[in-house]
């Protein structure tokens, strides 16, 4: 009966001590069940396909190729697989680019124990984190100028979506925000969340990458 | 029939409203009627003489024509009275002798009673003729006085110009005296004329004849002068605008028309050729007028505008190459009905642009041609003995009353021009200003651009640089301690204390956009896990804050390390189990931001040997060019920067 109530987890992390610390929190969980471990990028295809976990927790930087490529096929594959990036500086950069390929969530490597399994719950609860960063990022691309011909068009976020962004951008929590707007802190999140799917659906993999940076790029603010 | 214009101009649904223009055509139309009114009231007002003078008008005359034989006048003696004035009738005189036709001789008995009171004994007494066509001679009891070819000049002959002879006191005999004046045809005059005679005290008439002067002599000399000077400067604006073709048609008819009055201010020296070429100017102006009008009106003439130069070049080339009788025949036959026919139709086309199309110029001048031709209406009068003596021909000053009103029109169209230009050249200048401003901005704005760009630029690259190699290193190094559950120990402290700074570095990197707030959110963003890392809650509250220039990366990360240093000094030895973090506006002179990290602890911050936490946190705030006040007591630790409005 429990095991079957348990979250299905997996981890792939190439750095040796970084991946036995984290494996070693996901495991103490008691709501988590971490069914497998992967270094490479082969191996997390491989082991993704076997156990088909509830949440891939991954890494960006793999020795055997991109993160992203990872999160993207696990998007195909098995849509209704959540994703969480682990990034070493949770910029916007990377952070924005896995969103893109189709995660829904990122932690930063050194979290402690409490947040790196609340940010899983929190997941498979519907909810996503933001940063400031993130969230200026994507308001730029919402408002910023009309896009070229070979970059993705802005998504099409409703009000709400872009007063939360705002919200985050210019440094409020999500309490305040949820305070300001009427609404419940996890409802912020929610809506977070719908915010990177919409970012997803938008996608057109490395392009949106190499897209998102020449956005960074020409809009100066 | 303003009704009925405006409601054929104009749709039947706003029938009601009047335009602007409209209004404005309406004034101009009330002013050019109210000039043919004024000049109507002027002239066919009755002029009336001072009562003293009246009685000294004769009403008669007695009259003696030179019989056919030649025989001198004054042997004549069928004297037979005669009403003054007097016209030359062709009966009077015999047909067959042209040249003396009309020629008579008036004979006035005038009783000079000495110390007559009326006649003011002992003053000067002269003899008025207020108007006369002709040539005159007088003579007093025989003795000749005077001959009016001695003032007349050739062309006056045309005007009306009075005379006043004084009456020398040694010929004139207390009693009866005999004054005969002869009046001879001259070259050009049909009928000899002759207007009713004063004779009386000089100081009565001379005022009179002063008026009259005026009106015959003096004004068409300064109407002369006026039309030269005007003439002059219509030709010097068509000078520097050649395009402005209707300054020079004008001009030219102005001096065309000061040209024709050349044999009158020469006097005696004019010559027969002058006389002509004075006539053939005033047929040049005429035959101008027509396109003059087109121009003014601003319509297009029917004809190109050279075709004009032709009945001009005509004239003088008939008058050069023609026998005189054959020009004469062409001049009257020919040139003369054309030229009044080309009049004609350029008072309709005045007409008709004043009440079709509203012109302001064409109305203007519709006016001023009723004014002529009220004038030409009074010389009627005049000339058919209808308003009585003292009326004079006027219609010399048809003409001038028109040019006037066009060179009105001229003038105040150009100095509309240059107030237009002037409107249009403060535009200009006002839109240059704009658009070198928004270059300025634009330009501004793309140098801020290109930078943020080439910052981005290595702000990615580093940031890769960190990602990939130091910052996973960190983090490596981090979780090997806490795998071997030393994750307090100093090694552990150090690594989080570096990849803390290397977040703050990063963070430093991204535009801010200048924003204060949003250069402390992502503070907050770092700083509220390391807190809680450590156990602290952190509580964050901010004012609108005053805007703050030049939060260059350097700067922000300075602010940052500030920040930082403070707030994790609370957490590791205040004590506090809660920090609040503070942003407003700075109370301090000159403005700018205050940012406050306060502990509720116990206080006493003071240098430690060996930490160069505090002298590190003095040192970046006077780089900032801002005041850092720390405050330690029993109650708490509070770290002040005041930051100023403008960061170096």
């Amino acid at each position: 009966m429990a095991p079957d109530r348990r979250i299905r987890v997996m981890l792939v992390e190439d750095d040796a001590p970084i991946r036995e610390r984290m494996a070693a929190i996901l495991r103490g969980a008691d709501a988590l069940d971490l069914v497998a471990i992967a270094a490479t990028l082969e191996q997390a295809r491989e082991l993704c396909a076997v156990h088909v976990p509830t949440v891939l927790v991954t890494d960006l930087k793999l020795p055997d190729g991109s993160g992203l490529d990872l999160i993207r096929d696990v998007r195909r594959l098995f849509p209704a697989m959540e994703i969480m990036v682990v990034s070493v500086l949770g910029d916007e950069r990377s952070v924005l680019a896995a969103i893109e390929a189709g995660a829904a969530g990122y932690i930063l490597k050194d979290s402690t124990s409490v947040d790196l399994v609340g940010s899983v719950l929190d997941l498979v609860a519907g909810l996503s984190p933001i940063s400031t960063s993130i969230a200026r990022t994507i308001v730029r691309r919402v408002q910023g100028t009309p896009p070229a011909a070979n970059e993705p068009p802005p998504p099409a976020l409703t009000e709400r979506e872009i007063d939360i962004l705002w919200g985050i951008a210019k440094g409020f929590t999500y309490g305040d925000i949820a305070e300001r707007l009427g609404i419940s802190r996890n409802t912020v999140m929610t809506h977070i969340k719908n915010i990177y799917r919409k970012l997803e659906v938008n996608s057109r993999g490395e392009a949106v990458f190499a897209a998102i940076n020449h956005k960074i790029i020409s809009i100066g603010g | 029939m303003a009704a009925i214009l405006s409601s054929a101009g104009q749709p039947a649904a706003a029938p009601a409203k009047k335009h602007p223009a409209d209004r404005l055509w309406y004034a101009v139309l009330a002013v050019s009627l109210s000039v043919p009114v004024l000049v109507a009231l002027l002239i066919f007002r009755p002029v009336h003489l001072p009562p003293a003078v009246v009685p000294l008008f004769l009403q008669q005359a007695l009259l003696a024509v030179p019989a056919a034989d030649g025989a001198a006048p004054g042997d004549t003696p069928g004297w037979r009275p005669v009403l003054l004035p007097y016209r030359c009738q062709p009966a009077d005189t015999p047909k067959d002798d042209s040249l003396n036709r009309c020629a008579a001789t008036f004979r006035i008995i005038h009783r000079h009673e000495v110390g007559d009171e009326q006649a003011g004994g002992g003053q000067l007494h002269s003899l008025y003729i207020p108007a006369f066509q002709g040539s005159l001679a007088v003579t007093l009891n025989g003795v000749a006085l005077a001959s009016s070819l001695w003032h007349q000049s050739a062309v006056q002959i045309y005007s009306v110009v009075p005379m006043l002879l004084p009456l020398p006191s040694p010929l004139l005999h207390p009693g009866d005296n005999v004054i005969e004046i002869s009046l001879a045809r001259r070259q050009g005059i049909v009928n000899g004329f002759l207007d009713r005679i004063a004779i009386g005290p000089d100081t009565l008439l001379r005022p009179e004849y002063d008026r009259r002067f005026f009106l015959a002599s003096t004004l068409p000399r300064m109407l002369d002068g006026w039309q030269i000077a005007m003439g002059l400067s219509m030709l010097v604006i068509w000078l520097a605008r050649p395009k402005e073709q209707i300054f020079l048609a004008f001009g030219g008819v102005l001096l065309c028309h000061a040209l024709s009055s050349a044999p009158a201010i020469l006097g005696a020296s004019a010559n027969e050729t002058l006389l002509r070429s004075a006539i053939m100017a005033r047929l040049m102006a005429g035959s101008f007028i027509l396109p003059i009008s087109w121009l003014l009106v601003g319509q297009r003439p029917w004809v190109p505008l050279w075709v004009f130069v032709l009945l001009p070049l005509g004239l003088v080339s008939s008058y050069l190459t023609l026998p005189f009788d054959l020009h004469n025949r062409l001049l009257s036959f020919v040139i003369v009905p054309l030229i009044l026919g080309m009049m004609m139709t350029a008072l309709v086309v005045v007409v008709r642009a004043a009440l079709t199309r509203r012109d302001l110029a064409a109305t203007l001048l519709a006016g001023s041609a009723a004014a002529a031709a009220l004038l030409a209406v009074h010389d009627a009068l005049v000339v058919n003995d209808l308003l009585g003596e003292n009326s004079r021909l006027l219609s010399v000053y048809a003409s001038v009353c028109i040019m006037a009103t066009a060179s009105a029109v001229l003038i105040w169209r150009f100095a509309r021009t240059m107030n237009a230009l002037d409107r249009f050249g403060l535009r200009m200048k006002a839109e240059v200003a704009a658009a070198e401003e928004a270059l300025r901005l634009s330009f501004a704005r793309e140098q801020a651009q290109t930078r943020n760009a080439i910052l981005q630029v290595e702000r990615v690259r580093l940031m890769s640089d960190l990602h990939d190699g130091i910052a996973g290193q960190l983090v490596s190094i981090l979780a090997l301690c806490e795998l071997r559950d030393s994750g307090s120990d100093p090694v552990a402290l150090a690594v989080r204390g570096a990849l803390a700074d290397l977040r703050l570095v990063v963070a430093s990197l991204e535009d801010s956009g200048d924003d204060l707030g949003v250069m402390l959110a992502m503070f907050r963003e770092r700083i509220e896990p390391q807190l809680a890392a450590l156990g602290m809650r952190l509580t964050w509250s901010m004012a609108p804050l005053p805007e703050i220039a030049g939060l260059h990366p350097g700067a922000t990360l300075n602010i940052f390390r500030i920040l930082q240093e403070a707030a994790i000094n609370a957490a590791r030895h205040s004590g506090s189990p809660v920090l609040a973090v503070k942003a407003g506006p700075s109370p301090l002179p000159g403005g700018g931001a205050r940012l406050t990290v306060q502990d509720q602890g116990h206080g006493g911050v003071a240098p430690r040997p060996g930490s160069y936490g505090l002298a590190n946190m003095r040192r970046r705030a006077e780089t900032l060019g801002a005041t850092l006040t720390i405050d330690s007591g029993p109650g708490g630790t509070t770290v002040t920067l005041d930051l100023p409005t403008h960061l170096p």
